[in-house]
């Protein structure tokens, strides 16, 4: 084995990562760029705050319901004893808007939107119908990204609104029915420490992680490969790395927003 | 009936919106369509103070703070504060920022100068704008009370070691001083209490406890006494030490009773009772002695020194009107007792190190 | 008005799919591109819409250097050209009407009207009338590739790029389909290019046949001289004699 073979191999990974990188921020940059075409993609957005946004509200809701009820069955466990238990409302009401809120519904909604998302575009990929609507002198990028992330990026903040009320509403629900509080020490506990900056809050990360989720969807759609089997790992990848992508948007707004 | 896209966008568009702005709102804790009324207080310093915080009046809620900003040449600082309509506060009124619970909420409360005259409120500098005052914050006073216990329990022990007559003077003085600032420091719990009393259940339990404890500790001090009444100078200092035992029961006994509530609430109780029982003791036995301390010769420059910077501090206090708070507040009077604080332990340090040179003076041992 | 594929070189990563195609179509011929799959033949014709950039060469079609055009432009020149694709890829989420007008929005002046009468003709030419309101996926094979002519040809375009339009069609609906490109041709007078591998196919509906071969054309002729053909790799293609092929390859030297 010659000396430069695993300088070769470093080489060709670091130089093929930074290619994948350089791809999607190519991929990125060219959906601001076809943001000028509002022609195309304008008639399109309402269909798909339709499919991405008013579609999923049931699923948030179910999913902010439980985590509510849990919510406050969990906060009253801890502080039952030691701390007053209007505290319930408090660790309700913050964890839900600032957390729980919308971070469970992004990853619920990485698989419904974002597989959804790269499962259709994969398929259009492999049937050539992305290279039809080129064909017939439609920007793809303008037909069928823009208005999936215009879709995700305006609905999220309102499905996590939905899910964050209706969260606290099952908290409040489970308190006082379940947990021997009166509504005023849940409401006292819920405003004690409330700021107007924590809905501005959930709403940025709402708004990234559906950011997020459509725009990782729709690059791995789009440059799926293969057949059925190039759709499947398109759908994966979307699901994971978006997940993945939430979790360290969440930090990062944690860091850069909470300090 | 099918709906169009477009309508069920719009739909769910607005109703969202709705929600955000109307949860929102509602979260604030504001009343709706009411026109509040407008306060503002001028203050020293706020403590943590934040905007959202509750404004009560006689314990009731009754608005928000609104808005916290540096008067302009940042000698003081002015909240506003939004409050319902219609409420008709005493002449005299003033407004009192205070913690709410343990758990790092404050309160600006409406009150009567008169309600709280141990409190130093500060000059209104206009027309429309109340004066106010804050309290300092628990952990502030606990930090400071401890330190000056510690040092007293320290000092009643080293007291059957090293006993010349002008320190037992300069001790009396301080202790009368320690008591003083403890005394002070119970009329600040009873304020806390009071504040504290929202907090709940466990709190009022611990109380009860507390109440226990503090018994014991009055059962000690006429144990005491009677000692006292005998002029056994010996058994005396014994039975001050066995008052500083019970104390340590009865600390240890608070941290039981207060397990259920945060540290901080047994921490301070425990110190202050601590403060306050062994001041007592103490003091009963040195006046008992005074009288023969008289005759006892020349005096330790450095004890005589330290004392008397804990004096001027405690006079302070005194003439002042004062409480461990203003103490506190007034960054000079702080550092004075600090320094006392100091210097005395380093005179214990030196009882310590070389009891000879105090101690041969005293023929009552 | 015609194609020209000048010494397009095409790579992906380390595969050399085109290795100097040149070709031309002139104006209103139909010209079959005829090889083994995987020669490179869709890439050829994908250079020819522009969704592919040659690494080398260059494609000219309606006097327009295709490679270097501005989208704007380039989506111009689309609109004269008609792609049918080899699974018709036809957008399975609207109907065939709506497939249809997907083009016909592209144009300029077209009333919703206009619209509605191309996409009834143009079904009509494919012979599928009142199939407006079906979605792609109740149709068949060779129903489904009709449609996808449909729409090629719904926005009028001069040039017609088929991609295996008969390929997995049984004999007669493959008769059809050649019948509709011949038809188209006369019809309407497009330029066309055809990709194949049915050579009877190719007999049928071409002007001229090209072989394409290790990424070259190797022989481009009428029907007539195809069959006639001296080359041993287009007479062991013609005939299906793979070892003719590999004979044929070694003496002319364009193995890989």
């Amino acid at each position: 084995m010659h000396w430069t073979r695993p300088f070769d191999s470093i080489g060709s990974g670091v130089l093929s990562a930074f290619g994948a990188l350089g791809v999607f921020f190519g991929f990125a940059a060219e959906s601001v760029r076809s943001l000028a075409d509002v022609g195309t993609w304008g008639p399109l957005l309402v269909l798909h705050m339709r499919r991405i946004g008013v579609d999923s509200i049931p699923i948030a809701l179910f999913l902010s319901t439980f985590t509510g009820i849990v919510l406050a069955l969990q906060a009253s466990y801890t502080f039952t004893g030691a701390i007053p238990l209007y505290f319930v409302g408090t660790l309700v009401g913050k964890t839900m808007i600032l957390e729980l809120g919308p971070v469970l519904t992004g990853l619920a909604l990485s698989g419904r939107v974002g597989a959804n998302i790269a499962a259709e575009l994969g398929t259009m990929r492999v049937s050539e119908q992305i290279d039809a609507l080129e064909t017939m002198a439609y920007n793809p990028v303008a037909y069928l990204v823009v208005p999936r992330i215009l879709a995700a990026i305006l609905m999220f903040p309102i499905i996590v609104a939905f899910g964050n009320t209706l969260g606290i509403t099952a908290g409040w629900i489970t308190s006082i029915n379940v947990l021997d509080m009166s509504t005023e020490q849940f409401v006292h506990g819920l405003q004690l420490f409330y700021k107007p900056f924590d809905i501005t809050y959930s709403m940025i990360k709402a708004t990234s992680f559906g950011f997020v989720i459509a725009l990782i969807g729709c690059f791995q759609g789009f440059h799926t490969q293969g057949g059925a089997e190039g759709v499947g790992v398109a759908t994966t990848r979307a699901v994971v790395i978006s997940g993945m992508l939430i979790l360290v948007l969440d930090a990062f707004w944690a860091f850069t927003l909470l300090q | 009936m099918k709906l169009k896209n477009e309508v069920l966008v719009g739909i769910t568009v607005v109703a969202g919106l709705v929600v955000m702005a109307v949860g929102g709102f509602w979260l604030t804790g504001r009343p709706w369509g009411q026109k509040e009324a407008q306060i503002v207080a001028t203050f020293r310093a706020v403590g943590t103070l934040t905007t959202g915080n509750k404004v009560k009046y006689r314990g009731v809620t009754v608005g928000r703070v609104e808005q916290i900003e540096l008067a302009p040449h940042g000698d003081g600082v002015f909240v506003s504060m939004s409050v319902q309509p219609g409420l008709h506060f005493p002449p005299d009124a003033a407004v009192l920022i205070s913690p709410e619970s343990f758990f790092g909420d404050w309160q600006a409360e409406i009150v009567s100068q008169s309600w709280h005259t141990d409190m130093l409120f500060t000059k209104a500098q206009r027309a429309g704008v109340l004066p106010g005052a804050t309290m300092p914050d628990i952990s502030e006073l606990t930090a400071v009370a401890s330190r000056i216990a510690g040092d007293i329990e320290v000092l009643s022990d080293r007291v059957q070691v090293a006993f010349t007559e002008e320190t037992a003077v300069k001790i009396r003085r301080t202790i009368e001083n320690a008591e003083a600032i403890s005394e002070q420091l119970r009329g600040f719990m009873d304020q806390q209490t009071h504040t504290y009393s929202a907090v709940g259940g466990n709190v009022l339990a611990s109380s009860a406890n507390i109440r226990q404890a503090t018994e014991t500790a009055k059962l000690t001090a006429v144990d005491i006494r009677g000692a006292i009444n005998g002029g056994d100078v010996r058994q005396i200092l014994s039975n001050a030490r066995q008052a500083s035992e019970n104390l340590n029961r009865f600390s240890q006994q608070l941290n039981a009773a207060g397990s259920g509530i945060p540290g901080l609430v047994s921490k301070a109780d425990t110190t202050l009772g601590s403060i306050g029982q062994t001041a007592q003791g103490v003091n009963q036995m040195v006046r008992t002695l005074g009288p023969q301390l008289q005759q006892l010769g020349p005096t330790l420059e450095e004890a005589q020194r330290a004392m008397r910077t804990l004096d001027r501090a405690a006079a302070k206090i005194q003439e002042g009107n004062g409480t461990l708070g203003r103490l506190i507040a007034d960054p000079a009077l702080y550092e004075e007792t600090q320094r006392a604080v100091v210097t005395l332990r380093r005179l214990l340090a030196d009882l310590q190190e070389n009891p000879g040179k105090y101690v041969g003076k005293v023929k009552l041992f | 008005m015609s194609i020209e594929l000048i010494d397009i070189h095409k790579a992906f990563g380390p595969k050399r799919i085109l290795r100097g195609v040149s070709l031309t179509v002139d104006e209103g011929e139909t010209v079959s591109l005829v090889g083994f799959s995987g020669a490179g033949k869709s890439v050829t014709l994908k250079h020819i819409a522009g969704l592919l950039k040659p690494d080398r060469g260059t494609v000219v079609v309606d006097g327009l250097d295709v490679p270097t055009l501005s989208r704007k432009d380039l989506y111009v020149l689309r609109l004269q050209m008609g792609y049918v694709f080899q699974f018709a890829a036809l957008f399975d989420s609207m109907t065939i009407a709506e497939n249809l007008a997907m083009g016909l929005r592209k144009l300029e002046g077209m009333s919703e009207h206009d619209i509605r009468d191309r996409i009834k003709e143009s079904l009509d030419r494919v012979e599928l009338e009142g199939f407006e309101n079906r979605y792609p996926a109740e149709l068949s094979g060779g129903q489904r590739k009709r449609a996808g002519l449909a729409r090629a040809i719904a926005y009028r375009p001069k040039y017609l790029l088929y991609d295996e339009p008969t390929s997995g069609l049984d004999p007669v609906t493959t008769t059809v389909i050649d019948r509709l490109i011949m038809r188209m041709k006369e019809d309407l007078g497009v330029t066309s290019l055809v990709i194949t591998h049915d050579m009877g196919s190719a007999y049928k509906i071409s002007d001229r046949i090209a072989m394409l071969y290790e990424g070259r054309v190797v022989e481009v002729g009428t029907p007539a001289d195809i069959q006639a053909s001296g080359s041993k790799v287009v007479r062991g293609f013609v005939e299906g004699k793979p070892e003719m092929v590999e004979e044929g390859a070694e003496e002319q030297g364009l193995s890989a």
